[in-house]
C-alpha cells in the first residue's frame, strides 16, 4: 500500500462522524485543562481511560491523544496571560510571553503560539509519517532480547533526562517494576506477593493505580493549597489583535522551524516529551541569536521555539509506542494503557494487522490539529476566563471521577482503597522530590521487561552474550550504560582537575 | 515549616522505600529464584527489589536539592489533606451498604462546604448534581452503582 493510498484508508476513518466528535471532544477538552494550572493531561487521560471500555479502541485513542495535543495549545494560554504554566511543557513560554503580553502584545503572543503550534504539530506528524512505517519493518526483526534491552534504556533515559534526582527517578522506576511484577508471573503463571488474596491474582489494576497517582494526588495538592494566580493581562477582543506584525514574523517563523525539529527529535526519546523539548529549544534559540539579552524581555522567539517543541513532540512521541510498543512517557504509558483495556498490544504488528486503526489514528491528528487553531483564535479570551472557576469546585468533580471510575473498573469497592493509596503516595511521593513518571512507565513495561529477559536467559542456555553480541541490543544497552557511567567518569575527572589545580597552586 | 522540614520529608521517603523494597525481598524469599538458565518466577522480582532498595538508598545519600524538588508542608494544609484521606476511606467503606446517593451527597458536602467553602447555594447544586445526577447518568451508561438506601 502506497503512502498515499495509507493516508486515504486512515482519513476515511477518522472523518467517521463518530471518530471526528470524539477528536473534537479531545481537543476541547484538553484545551480546557491545559489552561487550567493544577490539572495536567496525564490526569485527565487517566480519570477518562475508563470512559473508553465502551469506544471502539481507535476512537478512545483519538479521543485521549486530542486531549494530550490539546492541552499543549491550552498550556500556553495561561502562560503568556498569567504567567501560571496550565502544563510543565509550557513554563519557558511563561519567560517571554507574559513579558510580551505586559507591553501589550498579548495578541501576537498568543497567535504566534497558536499559529506556531499548528505548524509544528503538522510538520512533527508528517516525520511521524515518514519515520514509523520503516521503523515498524525494521523492528519486525526484534527479538527477546532487543526488546529486554529496549526496556533497559528506556527506564534509564526516563530517570536521567527527567527535571529531578536521578536515584529518585531510579528507584521510583525500579518500585515500578516491582510493582508490575505482583500477581501472576507471567512465564509460569505463579502467584507473587499476593499473600492469600484473590484480588491481587490479576496484578494491581493500572487504572485504580494512574487514577490515584495523577487524579486524587491533584485533589489533595489542590486542597493543601489555593493556586495564586499573578495579575491577568487583558485579552485581546479581536481577531486581528492576535496576528503578529511583519517583524515578529520574521524573527518567529525561523525559531518556529527550529523548535519544530527540535521537539521532533526530542520528543522520540524516552523520558523527554514536551516538557524537555521546550527547554532544548528556547536555549538553542538564545544561544544562536545575535541579541540574546532581548529573551526574558518579551522575545517572541522565546514564545515560538518552545511552544512549536512541545507540540511537535507530542507528534513524535507516539512512534516509539505504535512502532515498537514501547511508550516514550507517561502520557503514552496511559495510551498503552488504553490499548490493552481494547486487548491490542501496540507495537510492529499494527501496522500490517491493523493499518485502518494506525492511519486512522494518525490521520485525526491533522483534523484535530486544524479544530485546534480554528478553536484557539476565537476563543482564547473565553478559555483564559477558565482560569476564574474557584478550585472548591475542582475538588469535588475530580475526586468524583477518581471513585466513580476506580469503582468502574470491577464493581468493587478495594478499587476505590487502592485507589485511594496510590493517590496518598503520590501526593507524598511529589512532595519529597519523588517523579511518578518513571513509575508509571516502569509499570507498563515491566511485564514486557520480565518476559524478554527470562526468554533470552531460557533462550541463550543462561548466557548473557547475546544482549553484547546482537548488534541492536548491544547498541541499546550500550547507551543505557554510558548514561549511567558518564556522570560518574564527569565528577571523578572533576576531582582530579580540582587536586591539580590545588598541587599547582601549592609552592 | 522551614526549609529543614521540608528537606527531611525527602530523606524520609528514601527510608520508606528503602524499607518497602527490604520487606518485598522477604516476601520474596518464598519465590524460586532459580538459575541464569532456568529464571525462576522469584527472579525478576528479587533483582528489582535489591535496585529499590540500591537506588533508595543512594536518594538518602544525596545532598537535597537546593530548590523545587522538594516541598515544605503547611499544618493547615496537611489537617485539609488527611480530612478527605479519611473521608474517602470512610466512603469506599460504606459505598456497597449505604449507597452511591446518600454517600456521594456526604462526601460532596464535606469537600465542598467544610473544605472548599464553597456558597450554599453552590453546594447544594454540587451534592445534589453529584449524587443523583451522577447516579442517573451512570446507571444509564451500564455502570451498576450500588442503590443502597436510597435505591430507584
Amino acid at each position: 500500500m502506497s503512502l498515499l493510498d495509507s493516508l486515504a484508508l486512515g482519513f476515511s476513518v477518522s472523518l467517521m462522524p463518530a471518530n471526528l466528535a470524539y477528536c473534537f471532544a479531545g481537543v476541547l477538552l484538553g484545551t480546557v485543562i491545559g489552561v487550567l494550572p493544577g490539572l495536567g493531561s496525564a490526569a485527565t487521560i487517566a480519570l477518562l481511560l475508563p470512559l473508553t471500555y465502551k469506544m471502539s479502541t481507535t476512537s478512545a485513542i483519538i479521543m485521549l491523544a486530542g486531549i494530550w495535543y490539546g492541552s499543549m495549545y491550552g498550556g500556553s494560554t495561561t502562560s503568556i496571560l498569567l504567567r501560571v504554566p496550565g502544563e510543565p511543557a509550557s513554563v519557558m513560554t511563561c519567560v517571554d510571553g507574559y513579558e510580551m503580553a505586559r507591553r501589550g502584545r498579548a495578541g501576537a503572543a498568543l497567535g504566534v503560539a497558536a499559529i506556531g503550534s499548528f505548524i509544528a504539530g503538522i510538520l512533527g506528524l508528517v516525520g511521524l509519517i515518514l519515520v514509523a512505517p520503516p521503523l515498524a519493518e525494521f523492528a519486525l526483526a526484534f527479538g527477546p532480547p532487543e526488546y529486554f534491552a529496549l526496556t533497559a534504556l528506556g527506564l534509564t533515559l526516563v530517570s536521567f533526562l527527567g527535571t529531578g534526582s536521578v536515584p529518585k527517578a531510579l528507584a521510583m522506576a525500579a518500585l515500578g517494576l516491582l510493582l508490575g511484577s505482583v500477581g501472576l508471573d507471567p512465564v509460569r503463571s505463579q502467584a507473587r506477593f499476593t499473600f492469600g488474596t484473590l484480588s491481587l491474582q490479576s496484578g494491581i489494576e493500572l487504572i485504580p493505580m494512574v487514577m490515584g497517582l495523577f487524579g486524587m494526588s491533584q485533589v489533595l495538592h489542590l486542597v493543601d493549597r489555593q493556586l495564586r494566580v499573578e495579575e491577568i493581562v487583558k485579552t485581546p477582543d479581536t481577531l486581528l489583535a492576535l496576528l503578529p506584525n511583519r517583524r515578529e514574523w520574521r524573527d518567529a517563523i525561523g525559531a518556529i522551524g527550529r523548535g519544530s525539529l527540535v521537539g521532533f527529535l526530542v520528543g522520540i526519546l524516552p523520558g523527554a516529551g514536551g516538557t524537555i523539548s521546550s527547554y532544548v529549544a528556547y536555549a538553542i534559540e538564545k544561544r544562536r541569536s545575535p541579541h540574546p539579552e532581548r529573551f526574558g524581555r518579551g522575545a517572541i522567539e522565546g514564545v515560538a521555539a518552545p511552544e512549536s517543541a512541545n507540540n511537535s513532540a507530542t507528534a513524535s512521541g507516539f512512534i516509539p509506542l505504535l512502532t515498537l510498543g514501547i511508550p516514550a512517557n507517561v502520557v503514552m504509558a496511559l495510551m498503552l494503557g488504553a490499548f490493552m483495556l481494547h486487548g491490542i498490544t501496540p507495537g510492529p504488528m499494527l501496522l500490517t494487522q491493523k493499518p485502518e486503526m494506525f492511519w486512522g489514528i494518525i490521520t485525526s491528528m491533522f483534523i484535530g490539529n486544524l479544530m485546534l487553531l480554528v478553536l484557539n483564535l476565537p476563543l482564547i479570551s473565553l478559555f483564559a476566563k477558565v482560569t476564574r472557576i474557584p478550585s472548591a469546585y475542582f475538588v469535588p468533580v475530580i475526586a468524583l471521577a477518581c471513585v466513580i471510575g476506580a469503582y468502574g473498573v470491577n464493581n468493587n469497592p478495594y478499587d476505590i482503597f487502592v485507589m485511594l493509596v496510590f493517590g496518598v503516595f503520590g501526593y507524598y511521593a511529589e512532595r519529597s522530590g519523588f517523579s511518578l513518571a518513571p513509575l508509571v512507565l516502569a509499570f507498563v513495561l515491566g511485564p514486557l521487561m520480565e518476559t524478554s529477559l527470562r526468554q533470552s536467559l531460557i533462550l541463550s542456555q543462561g548466557e548473557f552474550g547475546p544482549f553484547l553480541t546482537r548488534p541492536i541490543s548491544a547498541v541499546l544497552l550500550g547507551v543505557a550504560a554510558l548514561l549511567f557511567v558518564t556522570p560518574v567518569v564527569r565528577r571523578l575527572s572533576g576531582q582530579l582537575a580540582s587536586r591539580r589545580a590545588q598541587s599547582k597552586a601549592r609552592p | 515549616m522551614s526549609e529543614r522540614q521540608g528537606v527531611g520529608l525527602g530523606r524520609y521517603a528514601a527510608a520508606a522505600l528503602i524499607a518497602f523494597g527490604l520487606a518485598a525481598l522477604y516476601a520474596a524469599t518464598d519465590l524460586h529464584f532459580g538459575t541464569a538458565r532456568q529464571p525462576g518466577t522469584g527472579f525478576f522480582p528479587i533483582l528489582v527489589a535489591v535496585a529499590v532498595v540500591v537506588f533508595a538508598a543512594l536518594a538518602f545519600a544525596e545532598r537535597p536539592e537546593p530548590q523545587g524538588g522538594e516541598k515544605t508542608v503547611a499544618a493547615g494544609g496537611q489537617a485539609r489533606v488527611w480530612a478527605v484521606i479519611a473521608a474517602l476511606a470512610v466512603y469506599a467503606g460504606l459505598i456497597n451498604a449505604a449507597g452511591f446517593i446518600l454517600s456521594t451527597a456526604v462526601l460532596l458536602f464535606l469537600l465542598l462546604r467544610l473544605i472548599g467553602r464553597a456558597s450554599w447555594a453552590g453546594t447544594a447544586i454540587g451534592v445534589l448534581s453529584g449524587s443523583i445526577g451522577c447516579y442517573w447518568v451512570f446507571t444509564r451508561l451500564g455502570l451498576p452503582l450500588p442503590a443502597g438506601v436510597f435505591g430507584f
